[in-house]
């Protein structure tokens, strides 16, 4: 084929690449690089008087307030707690689920219902349960209200992440089990391998690639969440330490209408966000045993 | 080393006799090929020995142990499966000591000990590999010498050669038959290839539909097959089976009078020839050509009687060829021929001579 005619063809390519490139360029490219602009001005207090150009200090301010390390902080926290219980229980229920028992079906529904309980959904649920009056806690005999908690508000709702977080990585890890090849665990059982070993030393180590894939959008999921603590928290979210950077973002952008601040705080979630995952590809993903 | 014992052992499935009470023993040393078609239910008489299925009735016996209840890895068997089943994350090295490993061997002597299987298994150059750096052929070895290397009782593969290309698969059944001779273990094979099972074995267990057919060695299982389902199932091709006639001892095969008498026998009878006791004579039973097949050596020609009995007979490639849709007449060369009940299908225990 002749240069011109392979130009002519890539042509044609773009025609056919158009439609995905405008929606990607107009719904995540396009805002993508305006936010950086939006972090350089800001905002005035009525959208009436334009905003003015403040330059990068505003970031710098931003990034070295207390209120944003009090919210990294409360974000790794809530991090640290959902992503490696949730995939724990995702993976030890997914296990339990994966055995050919009666009804197992019913109970591989149940398991996978958190993925599809919307936050607002299981805000309600656990607000009834955690109800100092009628939930749970006082028929324990523990007689605090851990939503009004500095030391218990954060964790609390890091818990609902866990159980909203191990449905989703319930999913994959059955999925990951059911393409394990099953001559693999039983040479496994032949070869001497009991329960447990034949869990840690081949299983786990067979579904690494899922287990991955899980961590690392479990992860990116979790630094962005603050539905639940939105909801069952709300205003007071700063004096029990949950201000998580999420809810930053969403109060200045919504509540306060700062929209240069809240600009300022996505590039520093995305920079945390980008180092994280980062770390976790460097180290851990070397460790994954990809089958083929 | 030990022997095996099934006694009266069955295993449903679905309401359905997968087993049905099989009675069997494998000597301590001996190889013992377990063959029939796909769904015969040899593999699941194997995995029953090996404790991945449970066992409905009946009682299995490794040596003098009764294993019926004991889990896999208390039974001290290794086995090979059809799929290779290595451990994908795991190096050639560690594959092979896994077995090791589990028995609790420390890292320098599991090492040592399966290095020193690999290298009889000619793997010493793929030690740090990974399962999916080999070929099919390195694979299945891999699982040998993972099965080889802790020194089991028994032996158990399951159709091991069938994902192997047609070469390997002959280069590979020699081996497993030397290895065995080495090692001396008690092995049951299971395969759904009669050329497997008449090479490799030193008895054959012929299964279908879950009952066992016959137990023995592969050329008196050749020579004297119990009933129609052993002949036609073993050789290639298998034996021919005509339906006859006696008439007052005289054999009549679709009108035609054979030179075979059975005093005494009248009515219909089933008669068996293999390929190579059939030539093409200028009188004899008629037939009508379906098929040449030209093999190299030897030329199998398929042809159906008159009365729809299909057959196969064999000529070395020099002799004159029919042609496709020829009309021929077959002469039988055999000195003796088993006759066979029409409606059972049991092997009679008069001959036709």
């Amino acid at each position: 084929m002749s240069v011109a005619g392979r130009r002519k063809n890539s042509y044609v390519a773009y025609v056919f690449l158009a439609p995905a490139l405008i929606l990607l360029g107009v719904f995540v490219l396009y805002p993508f690089l305006d936010n950086f602009k939006l972090a350089l001005y800001q905002s005035s207090p009525s959208p009436l008087i334009p905003s003015t150009y403040v330059g990068p200090s505003q970031f710098w301010q931003t990034i070295t307030s207390s209120t944003f390390l009090q919210g990294l902080q409360a974000t790794l926290i809530y991090t640290a707690i959902v992503v490696p219980f949730g995939l724990l229980f995702g993976l030890l229920l997914a296990v339990l689920a994966n055995q050919k028992l009666r009804g197992m079906v019913i109970y591989r529904t149940i398991f996978s219902t958190t993925v599809i309980s919307g936050v607002a959904v299981s805000a309600v649920i656990f607000d009834t349960l955690l109800n100092p009056v009628v939930g749970i806690l006082p028929w324990l005999g523990i007689n605090i209200n851990p939503l009004t908690s500095p030391t218990w508000a954060l964790p609390v709702n890091a818990l609902i992440g866990v159980w909203s977080y191990m449905g989703l990585a319930f999913i994959f890890c059955l999925a990951g089990l059911q393409s394990v090849d099953t001559s693999v665990l039983e040479a496994a059982e032949c070869d001497g391998a009991g329960w447990w070993s034949t869990l840690f030393r081949v299983t786990i180590p067979m579904l690494s690639p899922t287990l991955f894939a899980a961590l690392t959008l479990g992860t990116i999921s979790a630094l962005f969440s603050f539905g639940t603590i939105n909801l069952l928290i709300g205003a007071n979210a700063p004096s029990v330490n949950a201000n998580v950077l999420g809810l930053q973002i969403y109060n200045n952008i919504l509540v306060n209408q700062n929209f240069g601040i809240a600009a300022c705080l996505c590039i520093a979630l995305f920079i945390v966000t980008l180092i994280i995952t980062g770390v976790m590809f460097r180290f851990l993903e070397r460790r994954v045993s990809y089958a083929r | 080393m030990a022997r095996v014992e099934f006694q009266s052992v069955t295993k449903v499935f679905e309401g359905k006799k997968a087993v049905n009470a099989l009675d069997l023993t494998v000597d301590d040393g001996e190889f013992l090929v377990l063959v029939g078609p796909s769904g015969c239910g040899k593999s699941t008489a194997l995995r029953m020995i090996a404790g991945l299925e449970t066992v409905d009735q009946g009682t299995i016996l490794i040596g003098e142990t009764p294993v019926t209840n004991l889990a896999p890895k208390d039974r001290d068997i290794a086995m090979v499966f059809q799929t290779y089943a290595l451990y994908p994350h795991l190096s050639v090295a560690k594959n092979i000591a896994f077995p090791l490993q589990q028995k609790g061997i420390g890292k320098a002597e599991r090492l040592a000990r399966a290095k020193v299987v690999a290298d009889t298994l000619g793997l010493s150059d793929y030690l740090d590999r990974k399962p999916r750096q080999l070929s099919g052929g390195q694979r299945q070895r891999v699982a040998l010498a993972r099965a080889i290397v802790r020194s089991p009782q028994v032996f158990l593969m399951d159709e091991p050669l069938s994902n192997l290309d047609a070469s390997l698969r002959i280069q590979t059944r020699s081996d497993i038959v030397a290895l065995q001779k080495n090692l001396g273990t008690t092995t049951i094979y299971v395969t759904h290839d009669q050329v497997e099972a008449m090479t490799m074995g030193h008895r054959i267990a012929v299964l279908n539909e879950g009952v066992l057919q016959q137990v023995g060695k592969p050329i008196d299982l050749y020579q004297r097959p119990i009933n129609t389902f052993v002949a036609a199932f073993l050789g290639a091709p298998g034996m021919n089976l005509f339906t006859a006639r006696a008439d007052n001892g005289a054999i009549t095969i679709d009108g035609a009078t054979t030179r075979f008498t059975t005093p005494g026998l009248d009515g219909p009878i089933t008669v068996g020839a293999r390929a190579e006791d059939l030539r093409l004579a200028s009188t004899g039973i008629p037939a009508h050509v379906t098929g040449v097949e030209i093999l190299g050596a030897d030329v199998h020609v398929l042809a159906t009687t008159p009365s729809g009995s299909s057959f196969t007979l064999r000529q070395p490639v020099e002799a004159p060829r029919p042609e496709l849709g020829e009309n021929v007449t077959i002469d039988i060369t055999a000195t003796e021929l088993p006759l066979f009940d029409p409606h059972t299908g049991i092997l009679r225990d008069e001959v036709a001579r």
